[in-house]
């Protein structure tokens, strides 16, 4: 479904990913692992195609995602349906009036009744248990709340894929196992979890493949989740 | 790495650093205030925005075309009547408003009764009704919902999610420069040598973070299929307080046109 091939990227002169190539497969569910400034947050970015690669190709579901492609904004707007992004800084991802519009923004974009609308953001505050919050103003909640928040809005376009960074960030023990066990129902369902993270403990049983880069920007390990050792970082 | 080990003993003098202090205290009030925004929930703060912003419109509008003075002493008296509605702290604020309101227009408009000016203590007293009517408003509304009580006479979309976002960046940006005036302030024991070079440093970094900020919305905006919808609900219901509020404005409205 997603292929990564010989991926070189430079953010400012600087070299952020160094030829790596890696394939995802529907299903698959994933944890980045490597140190600060490895380059994590990039290859998620590639993956969104929010970043210009410097040189190599990216394709995802057959197709070649470059700048020529990601221009049409009808096939942009169905690339981003289709793989979801929940953000390191949840403030950069959130700009609505209340907690309910920003979970319904992502839908109302698309041609969909508004019951429909509606039913969805609701099944999403259930599911993040932030039904009470569901009429605050987004930017004034606390770190936790509005990183929920944050997943909730992505989760609500129902992506196939979808691209974490760091999403344990800020949110207090018991959230944490209660995202675990929506993640691991998630990929039960099929979804594709791609997650860039510290906390890999927290997510014990959820991932099966973890890959690790390292601080010279390459990939240095890509294998069984079971089988990676911390060693590595 | 020896000196980790021992305690330090260093001189240095202390100065009044009042500007921290101030800029903070300045901060915070106005992060209050946007926080304020979730917590209103009763009497005036409660009544549907769109209903506020335009009888407040309609109002000042009538008392800049009125020279009658039984309008705008009912005006005065509304005025009132709205003021009484307030909580204790607003009507503090209200007060320094009209106060300075009354010393500004008076200070220019007040000279020129000496030349025969007989309408200068109505236009002091029109100006200083206006300033009032729209802070009440300011202060007792979401800023939210007023932007999009603009909705209704079609103002673009694109103008007011540009109004939406600059609530929320002025609000983060204001979080981040309080945190970061916090952390200069409990780092700096005694006294900042050159305040001014350190505060422009500060505003170089949130110009930086607002740019930063700016790009990541732009790929939050695109993450989530961004095509222009933008959803600007009141999350209000229209009820016995709306109806009460629109008759007495009503009347305002309906007593200036038999008062002409």
């Amino acid at each position: 479904m997603i292929e990564l091939k010989n991926i070189t990227c430079r953010l400012n002169q600087n070299l952020a990913l160094d030829n790596i190539s890696l394939t995802i497969m529907p299903g698959e569910s994933i944890a980045i692992i490597g140190p600060n400034g490895s380059g994590k947050t990039t290859l998620l970015k590639v993956l969104n195609g929010l970043i210009n690669i410097s040189s190599g190709e990216y394709i995802f579901d057959g197709q070649k995602i470059d700048s020529k492609f990601l221009e049409d904004s009808r096939q942009r707007k169905i690339f981003h349906k289709r793989i979801g992004f929940v953000f390191q800084n949840s403030d950069n991802q959130l700009f609505c009036k209340t907690v309910f519009d920003e979970i319904a923004f992502g839908l109302l974009q698309f041609n969909i009744e508004y019951k429909e609308v509606e039913k969805r953001v609701n099944d999403c505050l259930k599911l993040l248990e932030i039904e009470h919050i569901k009429n605050r103003v987004p930017y004034t909640l606390s770190g936790g709340e509005k990183k929920k928040v944050a997943i909730a809005a992505t989760l609500a376009l129902n992506p196939e894929v979808l691209v974490l960074d760091e999403p344990l960030n800020e949110i207090d023990p018991k959230s944490k196992r209660k995202l675990k066990e929506l993640l691991f129902t998630l990929n039960q369902y099929g979804k594709t979890i791609i997650c860039a993270t510290h906390d890999y403990d927290y997510f014990d049983g959820l991932f099966k493949r973890a890959i690790e880069i390292s601080s010279e920007h390459r990939i240095i390990y890509d294998g069984d989740f079971d089988k990676w050792h911390p060693h590595h970082i | 790495m020896d000196w980790l080990k021992e305690k330090d003993n260093f001189e240095f003098d202390i100065r009044n650093e009042s500007f921290i202090e101030k800029t903070l205290n300045t901060l915070l009030s106005l992060l209050s205030k946007i926080r304020q925004f979730d917590n209103r929930d009763r009497g005036i703060y409660k009544l549907h925005e769109a209903f506020k912003l335009y009888f407040t419109l309609v109002n000042i509008i009538l008392l800049s075309l009125s020279f009658n003075k039984h309008f705008i002493m009912l005006n005065s008296a509304y005025v009132i009547l709205l003021i009484i509605l307030l909580d204790d702290k607003v009507v503090l604020t209200i007060l320094k408003v009209f106060l300075t309101s009354i010393f500004v227009s008076t200070l220019i408009i007040g000279p020129s009764l000496f030349f025969g000016n007989k309408n200068a203590v109505i236009v002091i007293l029109k100006i200083t009704l206006s300033v009032v009517l729209s802070m009440i408003m300011s202060i007792t509304s979401n800023w939210h919902n007023v932007i999009a009580a603009f909705r209704l006479i079609r103002v673009p979309n694109v103008v007011l999610f540009i109004f939406d976002s600059a609530i929320r960046f002025i609000y983060l940006l204001s979080k981040r420069a309080y945190e970061i005036l916090v952390s200069l302030k409990i780092r700096s024991v005694g006294y900042i040598k050159s305040p001014y070079s350190t505060l422009s440093q500060i505003m170089y970094n949130l110009f930086a973070t607002t740019i930063d900020m700016s790009f990541k919305m732009d790929e939050a905006l695109e993450c989530r299929c961004f095509s222009g919808e933008y959803n600007y609900k009141i999350y209000k219901k229209v009820g016995v307080l709306e109806g009460l509020y629109s008759i007495i404005n009503l009347l305002i409205i309906l007593l200036f046109f038999m008062l002409r």
